[in-house]
């Protein structure tokens, strides 16, 4: 059976927003699943909705087989969330948040203990388990959080950004562990994340989602392979347009886009480009600067949205980055 | 789901006492409502200059035959004192949704009201150990609460049962206010606007009689005066006649349609509001 499966999922809030328009995928038994986007382009409504947290406007969601619209506390049984925001109680130790999180799930005291210990030798907690929350590490708070959404074993996990706002160690140190729960316990993991690098690495499938809609859905390596082969970034100092359509008669050379002042060339082959060197050192003109590269996601995210990740959320990463940060330190 | 229910309980009474400093301020403050307040307004000394017999007629018929202010002020006090801490921990919840505890509540299997019940359960037993220590002040303080004679464990129990009532009315309404409310300031607004007219359209501090038609007209429907009314009766008589225990049974029937409205308002507001978070 699969794990998640959405149809033509939509959520309008009552102020007349359309935050996701419709969005359909499904996830296989032991799948990672992520999905890519700037802030506001509708993942973490499209957790939510499938988390039973927000009601859907239209479209369904099956977990397990379970319609999330019918019997929504069956589903809050089988599925663990990670919020965005930390969801630990500053105030409790440690274990005592994992304890009072097994027992949210109707747990006996000795069970929830016994997990308890588990899970915080798992994410090297141990050392801390009789600390106050709020004397912990942006980290140790976020793998506090990690292990509370695992206390009752879910068949589904899901992780709203769950490296938002952490340092490049912790970030690595969070993806080993999600992918040591995959391995070991075979779990299905939907997670969202705009570091697309990371998406790269640890997802089976990812999906682009911009303006509440999936723009492309696949495996990595096949979404980089779908833009083209490698490219070619040149900066010129005169006469742009001259290189452009001499470039374009070359041999070899696919779609050439304009992205900020350079000129992006896709390179059907490799050996493309130094015919295009060649080509530019006897008409004359002046290179400014050069690059080659292979395909990345940021390429794929340019080419499906017209925009790098990057700009277009300058604004609002920047203010979800602070509001994480503050909270991290108290 | 009785699990989750005690569960959280115990949350709430282990944050509660592991901030001592947040403990002592909170039992201070009526405390000094009762020495500062209490020995500066006793209205008795106004009386000065009449015989005994005249002093002793007038708090007959407008303290409800206190012997002195403060055992008037008490039950006022204590009613007060719940007031209070109810306002308080049911502003608790708003925490909980700003430092993102509500997400996990709500994405678990717990049902929706037992958020509600656990924030107004917690709130009803932080009020009644509050008001059990003013009892205790106000007995043991010289020149302070002397009880009727008589006073027995039915008298205390019925106590507890009206600080329960009362407890229940306001912590329902704050939770319920809360649970609305996603801006700390606006609840604090709101609870501050609700709190000060509560207490002084009340015979919490002074006898009806002292008010002008319009505000005794509030004052004798307010549960605050009701409750302040009750225990007042139970401290200060002693053993009671037919006709107080008539009284007293009025007025807990009053109480308790306050408390079931305020529950019953505050479960279906909490499990509407709960069931959807997308408006926080």
């Amino acid at each position: 059976m699969k794990s998640i499966v959405v149809k033509d999922l939509a959520k309008r809030y009552s102020n007349g927003t359309e935050a996701v328009k419709g969005i359909s995928f499904e996830l296989e038994k032991g799948e990672i699943f992520g999905m890519v986007g700037p802030n506001g382009a509708g993942k973490t409504t499209t957790i939510k909705m499938i988390t039973t947290l927000t009601t859907i406007t239209s479209g369904d969601a099956f977990v397990s087989g379970i319609d999330v619209k019918k019997h929504p506390e069956k589903v809050r049984r089988i599925i663990g969330m990670v919020p965005q925001d930390l969801s630990v109680d500053d105030d409790l130790h440690g274990f005592e948040n994992l304890v009072l999180s097994g027992k949210l799930y109707g747990m006996d005291t000795k069970l929830a203990v016994k997990k308890a210990n588990m899970l915080l030798d798992f994410f090297d907690l141990t050392e801390f388990k009789d600390k106050d929350v709020g004397s912990y590490s942006g980290g140790m708070k976020k793998r506090l959080d990690l292990a509370s959404g695992l206390m009752h074993e879910p068949e589904v996990l899901f992780l709203d950004e769950p490296t938002l706002g952490l340092d490049t160690q912790t970030r690595s140190k969070i993806w080993d562990y999600v992918k040591r729960l995959n391995k070991e316990l075979n779990m299905t993991i939907l997670v969202t994340t705009h570091y697309l690098e990371e998406a790269d690495m640890l997802c089976n499938r990812i999906a682009i989602v911009d303006f509440g809609k999936i723009v492309a859905l696949d495996k990595p390596s096949a979404l980089k392979e779908g833009i083209g082969n490698s490219v070619m970034m040149v900066k010129v100092k005169n006469d742009l347009e001259k290189t452009k359509k001499l470039i374009e008669n070359i041999d070899g050379v696919g779609e050439i886009t304009m992205y900020k002042e350079d000129l992006k060339v896709t390179l059907k082959r490799m050996e493309v480009a130094p015919a295009i060197l060649e080509t530019m050192y006897s008409n004359k003109i002046t290179l400014e600067r050069l690059s080659i590269k292979e395909p990345s996601l940021d390429d794929v995210f340019i080419h499906y949205t017209g925009a790098a990740l990057r700009d277009r959320e300058e604004k609002t990463d920047s203010m979800a980055m602070r509001r994480t940060m503050r909270r991290m330190r108290q | 789901m009785k699990t989750a229910f005690f569960a959280l309980l115990v949350r709430e009474m282990k944050k509660w006492y592991r901030t001592p400093v947040f403990f002592i301020v909170s039992m201070a403050q009526p405390i000094i409502w009762v020495v500062l307040f209490g020995s500066a307004f006793d209205i008795t000394r106004l009386f000065g200059n009449l015989p005994p017999q005249a002093i002793a007629a007038i708090m007959n018929t407008e303290f409800m035959g206190a012997k002195n202010y403060i055992s008037f002020l008490s039950g006022g006090i204590m009613t007060v004192t719940i007031l209070f801490a109810s306002m308080v921990s049911g502003m608790s919840l708003i925490w909980d949704r700003r430092f993102g505890y509500l997400a996990k509540l709500m994405v678990s299997p717990i049902r929706r009201e037992t958020v509600f019940m656990t924030k107004v359960f917690s709130s009803i037993i932080k009020g009644i150990v509050q008001a059990s220590i003013i009892f205790v002040v106000v007995i043991i303080m010289p020149s302070g609460l002397i009880l009727g004679s008589g006073f027995g464990i039915v008298d205390l129990l019925t106590i507890y049962f009206v600080l329960f009532l009362c407890a229940l009315i306001f912590s329902s309404l704050f939770v319920m206010i809360a649970v609305r409310t996603t801006k700390w300031e606006t609840a604090m607004g709101i609870a501050n606007f609700l709190n000060l007219p509560l207490m002084f359209a009340s015979t919490a501090l002074f006898p009806s009689s002292a008010m002008p038609g319009w505000l005794k007209f509030i004052a004798v429907r307010n549960p605050i005066s009701y409750a302040a009314n009750t225990l007042r009766i139970l401290t200060i008589k002693g053993s009671l006649s037919g006709a107080l225990i008539n009284t007293v049974m009025l007025n807990i029937a009053y109480l308790s349609a306050y408390a079931v409205i305020a529950l019953v308002a505050g479960f279906i507001i909490s499990y509407f509001t709960l069931t959807d978070t997308s408006y926080s």
